[in-house]
């Protein structure tokens, strides 16, 4: 299966900061970001393996929140580990800061156990 | 009197018994949305006794927060005879303590003696833009308080009250028409009527940054996309509405003393208030015991451990070793926003309710308690960065 590309900050919104509809005015949030585009993820089965699903423009985006962040990707750390959950889930054209947050809340998630 | 002929007036009973028809047909709808909706809530309160449990008990403490009170007794004048805020550490006694006196007051009539003041700093600004809020918020709407001030001896006090927005947030005649202050060093107090307009305020604030601050471009963007996004997600999740969307924010280089002071507020129900009536308040209970005395505590616990007071805020499972689940979870907010202002060697501030807390550039706590009265009506973020 080819991967999808998407350039998030056309297709979805430039400024990633809410985590649902209650956070300031709750829209384009990381819920219905992860419903649109991360669905078919939400199951262990999907994990089994490393291979690239989806790939993810960031060169359009202007800033991405850790709470957008936390609920987007560090929801799937229920799954599996960060490290993989970036092999699946590609960041392209990403600033280091945004990365960093990624990052750093992919690793709080993980650590909840 | 004008003759009604036959035919007009089966017309007009037509016409009649066709309005009757469709009142008829939109109370049986209004009763059966009605009907329909209470219904999906008895189901949902079913499915999540735990959800609706925490709403109620949030909703109980709004209510009981800001009950309406009779703003009654006589006259209170306040001397303002030193700098008000929080921005130089040898004021934050003066600052707290006047606070205290003002903030839960109940008189008719409250007089603020600014004659011999000689600075009043944003985080001035904003404690007393919270007072109005307190103001507006408990009072009864034919009965509120009178918020009186007198002018200052210093000019340039008076001029700047005007120039940040002050005078305009309160609906205060400004007293002078001359400006020592530029435009371009401000971020104006205003009344925010949406939640949205944070987006419009992040930008400012960040031009201000790049303008005068010591901040490079990517620890202007790490203050952006952690620091100002999740204190935004704060304080416009907390705001109560009711004149405007209840937070506000203040943003000034000072020249002389080099540093940018920012203060982010809004009138919520405090931290504690909201770690209480939130889903992990049992969780919280078996460390701190739910007293105002201890809303400093509160607000330490708040920025050292993963907790929220969010109604959908995860809560820890297990028999003999309770934690979370791994995964997405909320209450890492107050952490990352002290983490990342130790990084970037920022001083940062907490005032909510009845307790402060005081941190230095290292992140480190340097003051922290809580008073007997009010301090803040609501809570305030304040941050001093340094600039060029």
């Amino acid at each position: 299966m080819a991967t999808k590309v998407i350039d998030v900050g056309v297709d979805f919104y430039h400024r990633l900061v809410n985590r649902d509809s209650l956070q300031c005015d709750g829209k384009f949030n990381a819920v219905e970001f992860r419903h649109k585009y991360l669905k078919e993820l939400d199951n262990q089965q999907s994990w089994e393996n490393s291979d690239e699903f989806i790939q993810l423009d960031f060169s359009h985006v202007k800033k991405i929140g850790p709470s957008f962040a936390n609920e987007a990707f560090g929801y799937f750390t229920k799954y599996t580990k960060p490290k993989q959950i970036l092999q699946k889930i590609v960041c392209k054209n990403i600033n280091e800061v945004s990365l960093m947050i990624i990052e750093e809340e992919l690793n709080a998630g993980y650590k909840n156990k | 009197m004008r003759k009604c002929s036959s035919k007009k007036k089966s017309y007009l009973a037509l016409k009649h018994r066709k309005i009757i028809a469709k009142q008829t047909r939109n109370a049986h709808r209004h009763k059966h949305e009605t009907r329909r909706f209470k219904l999906l809530e008895k189901a949902s309160r079913k499915a999540n006794p735990d959800f609706y449990e925490t709403r109620d008990l949030r909703k109980k403490m709004i209510k009981i927060t800001y009950k309406k009170k009779s703003y009654d007794s006589p006259i209170v004048k306040i001397d303002i005879e030193k700098d008000l805020g929080i921005e130089n550490p040898d004021d934050i006694d003066y600052f707290l303590d006047k606070a205290s006196t003002f903030i839960d007051f109940n008189s008719k009539h409250l007089y603020l003696d600014f004659s011999k003041c000689n600075r009043v700093w944003p985080s001035g600004i904003t404690l007393l833009c919270s007072l109005k809020q307190w103001a507006e918020l408990t009072s009864q709407a034919k009965r509120k308080p009178i918020i009186m001030s007198s002018s200052s001896n210093n000019v340039r006090v008076n001029s700047y009250l005007g120039h940040c927005g002050f005078y305009d947030y309160v609906g205060r005649k400004k007293d002078t028409d001359e400006n020592y202050y530029s435009n371009k060093e401000v971020v104006k107090i205003q009344r925010e009527k949406r939640r949205s307009n944070g987006e419009e305020r992040e930008n400012e604030i960040t031009d201000l940054l790049r303008q005068y601050s010591v901040l490079t471009e990517n620890e202007i963007m790490m203050f952006d996309s952690i620091i100002l996004t999740e204190v935004f997600s704060n304080v416009t999740e907390h705001g109560i509405s009711k004149v405007d969307a209840g937070w506000w924010i203040l943003a000034q280089y000072h020249q002389t003393h080099k540093f940018i002071s920012i203060s982010i507020a809004d009138n919520g129900i405090g931290i504690r208030n909201s770690l209480m009536t939130g889903p992990q308040r049992n969780e919280i209970k078996r460390r701190l015991n739910n007293d105002p005395k201890n809303d400093g505590q509160f607000i330490c616990h708040a920025l050292t451990e993963n907790v929220s007071g969010a109604l959908a805020a995860s809560q820890k499972k297990g028999l003999l070793v309770r934690r979370y689940e791994s995964g997405s979870r909320r209450g890492h907010g107050l952490k990352r926003i002290s983490s990342c202002c130790s990084k970037l060697k920022i001083p940062f501030a907490i005032i909510s309710h009845y307790g402060y807390t005081f941190l230095d550039a290292d992140g480190q706590i340097v003051t922290t308690g809580a008073k007997l009265s009010k301090v803040f009506a609501g809570t305030m973020y304040h941050f001093s960065i340094k600039t060029k």
